[in-house]
């Protein structure tokens, strides 16, 4: 019985983790650099639609305050800080930006919002979400809200997979994340390529937080926590690819489940990187991903 | 040498630091600034001398720290066998962080130590019994020796001792055979590998060593301060470690303790002038980082030698230490008789997903001869060289080096065979001078390791191998070059250099993956006679070219490839006008 409840859990958290994923993946499949500061982004997303709401507007403007947001705070991190950065002669040095990014925005929220925990209820996305409405079958909990998180991250799978293989756009970020220079030469805007693909991770981050915000208290700090599960389902299931992150988000959420029956709750997020650790030795390009012999 | 002598100065006048600042709680924050730039330098020197990122540090401190306290707290032992056996234990943990670098690099590697520092944080908060958890562990003794407890003072002078040795270590290590196989690692796994350096070991070593200074920090920190708190580990500090690495210089293994001075020491050492600081030290010190990177890649400290080189002018003794450059030949007996097959390939078969780059080839090279391969684009020259040289795993078939197989060796080996080679790209260590990437080719014929590099002591071989990789660089025409870093010289300067770089390895077998590329006409000829030469000498050498009058007026032998087959072989004149050769090119004429 322990086990269903986990496996129910699981799903259910793990669709959260994919919804995170999703920008991550999208970053990743424009650029090959795992954004670091994405979950920080997606932080400010949902506080800025609970101050929205805060400040009388109705839930659903705030909620598109939060996601527009979100999408600008997106543009200037690739516009400020990434591509400048990304032509640094220290290759790495726009992984430490995006690092540095996420703290000072962790910094700065917390001048803002204090660090204190908020209910993010006045969204109104839990009762609309049937946050109260929970299935009992014998001693198993189902809360519906796991459901509509699970259906969102269906849906948003099959939008980005459709947008990345099917579109003009997906294929100028398959160019772009080959090479920037060719796909320059081939008449390719890159510039805009990069901005979409930051904008579109940040507002689909920020759907993703206000969407699971009735799940958990949100506060500032939890952004780093949100950024490492995010890149965690992202490598997991293989980056760049949507399926890839919903896979890597609901293999992530089972793992952490069903160890907790075994070890104290405390060690949940050791566990999610013991995982990630696992796979980056075994199976690198994640669980989707093709490892290709290269030629050197 | 006199730059030498003084270096020691600034590091005696460290540990007499305490002696000036007597207020005790100055002398407290200097311990505490003095742990932490030890432990930067400890991350300097994997992450930024060798390359290998690590986000995890505050981890490696935590479990020196933890075992050092928890030893001295729960089981009474003295202050100096618990700090060792925290600084073993963090240099064993070290090994298992190392292990993820094996087979990820880069951010990749970075997500991964992060996840190593965080599991080793949240074990410490979530083993109460022993590690206090969120609450801390306190009572921790001071550090002690003989009977008699430190205070502040000593304290503060042990702690500067320990990031004196550290920073003498680290120095020492990185202008050694040691560093010089970390800095390879750091600018071409590729290329570390045809010189002999293993990969495996030189990682793994890294992250020991790394670790061991961390923790031995660590350790010292739990004494030293008297409490510790999951707090003080947490995965922010390993990122403020890291940013105070890059701060200042990730290529000087002095950067990371430069760095902790910056970000660390105004808010501790004058806490009435800079106390609003501590809880900005990421906020605003990450953007000036940031700046240093985008502008000054070798940080503070880089541009702290710089302006010490432009101080001292032209009129320092810059070339004191130039080597006698004699004009000696460079090669090594290889005791094979002439014309005996050396290198001998058979049924050589290499897939890359459905495409078949190789299909069961067969040949041989003759000892003291020059063997060319030669084919159109495509035709798998070039992976034919990966699979002898061990890059590449064949698919079937066998390579065998005077009777010994070769396949399924680890390129490292293939160079400890006596094989040496060059790369159609150059694979150099761009960071590195000329000199040094020789010295690099010369790794496998000088001895010792890491701790006769932290100790500074001459290594055996390494002064001959200095006065002949002079000799190395003259001979390929690279006079006056030697000092300059290998990433500023043209591409056909690099060509020659690493042609060097494979000679100084004293190979018995040189493969050459296009020598001529780079080179005008007159520079061609010159690059035969110089290869006629090494073949005079005893050298067998085989290589790609698609220079044919090169080739034809070089080579004993030439092996034509097309589509992955054999398609002619024999001697130049012959193979010229063979009709397959002819098709291979020119496509099928007249059909």
């Amino acid at each position: 019985m322990e086990h269903l409840q986990a496996i129910v859990t699981g799903l259910g958290v793990g669709a959260v983790y994919a919804l995170i994923a999703f920008g991550i993946s999208l970053v990743y499949a424009t650029s090959r650099t795992l954004n670091f500061a994405h979950g920080e982004v997606l932080t400010v997303g949902v506080f800025l639609a609970l101050t929205a709401v805060f400040f009388d507007l109705p839930p659903w403007q705030g909620i598109i305050i939060g996601i527009g947001g979100a999408v600008l705070l997106g543009v200037v991190l690739e516009k400020v800080v990434f591509t400048p950065l990304k032509r640094s002669p220290e290759s790495l040095a726009w992984l430490l930006g995006l690092l540095i990014v996420g703290a000072v925005i962790t910094n700065g929220s917390a001048r803002i919002w204090g660090q204190s925990a908020y209910n993010a209820e006045q969204l109104g996305i839990g009762s609309a979400l049937g946050l109260d409405h929970i299935f009992h079958w014998g001693d198993v909990i189902f809360p519906a809200i796991y459901v509509w998180l699970f259906v969102a991250g269906v849906v948003l799978m099959v939008a980005l997979d459709l947008l990345l293989r099917r579109t003009a756009f997906g294929r100028a970020v398959r160019a772009v994340a080959h090479s920037r220079r060719t796909a320059a030469l081939m008449g390719i805007d890159t510039e805009r390529t990069m901005v979409i693909a930051f904008g579109l991770s940040a507002g689909l981050g920020a759907l993703a937080g206000i969407m699971f915000s009735p799940l958990t208290f949100v506060q500032v700090q939890l952004g780093a926590l949100f950024t490492f599960k995010g890149l965690a389902a992202a490598v997991i299931g293989g980056l760049g690819s949507a399926r890839g992150a919903f896979l890597g988000g609901l293999v992530l959420g089972l793992v952490e489940q069903e160890a907790l029956i075994y070890v104290r709750a405390g060690y949940r997020d050791a566990i999610a990187f013991g995982v990630l650790i696992l796979v980056l030795m075994v199976r690198p390009a994640g669980l989707m991903g093709r490892v290709v012999e290269e030629r050197h | 040498m006199r730059a030498d002598a003084r270096r020691r100065l600034w590091f005696l006048a460290l540990i007499a630091l305490p002696l000036v600042l007597r207020d005790e709680l100055t002398q407290f924050a200097l311990a505490r600034v003095g742990t932490f730039a030890a432990a930067a330098t400890g991350l300097a020197l994997v992450s930024g001398v060798a390359g290998q990122i690590s986000l995890g540090h505050a981890g490696l401190m935590a479990a020196g720290a933890y075992t050092s306290a928890g030893l001295a707290v729960h089981a009474g032992w003295p202050f100096a066998a618990a700090w060792a056996a925290g600084t073993a234990l963090a240099a064993a943990v070290g090994l298992a962080f190392g292990v993820p670098s094996l087979r990820v690099r880069r951010q990749y590697l970075a997500l991964a130590t992060l996840g190593g520092g965080f599991i080793i944080w949240q074990i410490v908060r979530e083993t109460g019994s022993l590690t206090g958890s969120d609450f801390g562990l306190a009572g921790v003794p001071p550090p002690s020796a003989f009977g008699h407890s430190f205070g502040p003072f000593g304290s503060a002078v042990l702690a500067m001792a320990l990031l004196a040795v550290a920073l003498f270590a680290a120095g020492n290590i990185e202008r050694s055979r040691a560093g010089r196989a970390f800095r390879a690692v750091r600018d071409g796994e590729t290329g570390a590998q045809a010189s002999g350096i293993s990969i495996f070991s030189t990682k793994l070593s890294a992250f020991v060593l790394s670790a061991g200074i961390a923790g031995a920090a660590g350790a010292f920190f739990a004494h030293s301060e008297g409490f510790i708190a999951p707090g003080q580990f947490d995965p922010r500090v390993s990122f403020t470690l890291l940013l105070a690495v890059v701060l200042g210089g990730l290529t000087s293994p002095y950067g990371g303790a430069l760095g902790v001075l910056l970000i660390l020491g105004p808010s501790e050492l004058f806490p009435s002038a800079f106390d609003w600081l501590e809880q900005y030290q990421i906020v605003a010190w990450g953007p000036v980082a940031l700046l240093v990177v985008f502008r000054w890649p070798d940080g503070v400290a880089g541009a702290v030698s710089r302006l010490h080189r432009r101080m001292r002018g032209a009129s320092g003794p810059q070339d004191a230490s130039r080597p006698g450059s004699e004009h000696s030949p460079v090669l090594g007996a290889s005791g094979e008789k002439d014309g005996e097959p050396m290198l001998v390939v058979r049924g050589l078969g290499k897939s890359f997903g459905g495409l078949r780059a190789l299909h069961d080839v067969s040949f041989q090279v003759r000892a003291g001869t020059i063997h060319a391969l030669i084919g159109p684009n495509g035709s798998g020259k070039t992976t034919l060289l990966d699979c002898v040289t061990g890059s590449l795993r064949p698919g079937e078939g066998e390579i065998a080096l005077t009777g010994r197989r070769l396949d399924g060796l680890a390129p490292h080996k293939v160079a400890a065979l006596g094989v040496a080679r060059t790369f159609q790209q150059v694979a150099l260590f761009g960071s590195m001078t000329a000199e040094e990437n020789v010295l690099v080719g010369a790794h496998l014929r000088m001895r010792g390791g890491l701790i006769v590099g932290a100790a500074g002591l001459p290594t055996a071989g390494e002064t001959d191998a200095m006065r002949e990789s002079w000799s190395v660089l003259s001979t390929v025409g690279l006079d006056g070059k030697e000092r300059d870093l290998a990433q500023a010289l043209s591409f056909g300067q690099r060509k020659r250099l690493e042609l060097a770089r494979a000679l100084a390895l004293h190979p018995r077998l040189l493969l050459l993956d296009e020598p001529a590329a780079g080179r005008n006409e007159p520079e061609i000829l010159e690059l035969g006679r110089f290869l006629k030469r090494l073949r005079a000498a005893g050298l067998t050498i085989l290589l790609v070219e698609h220079h044919m009058n090169f080739v034809l007026s070089l080579a004993d032998t030439v092996t034509v490839l097309d589509e992955g087959r054999v398609v002619a072989e024999g001697a130049p004149a012959s193979v010229r006008s063979d009709p397959a050769v002819v098709e291979a090119y020119l496509g099928a004429s007249g059909a």
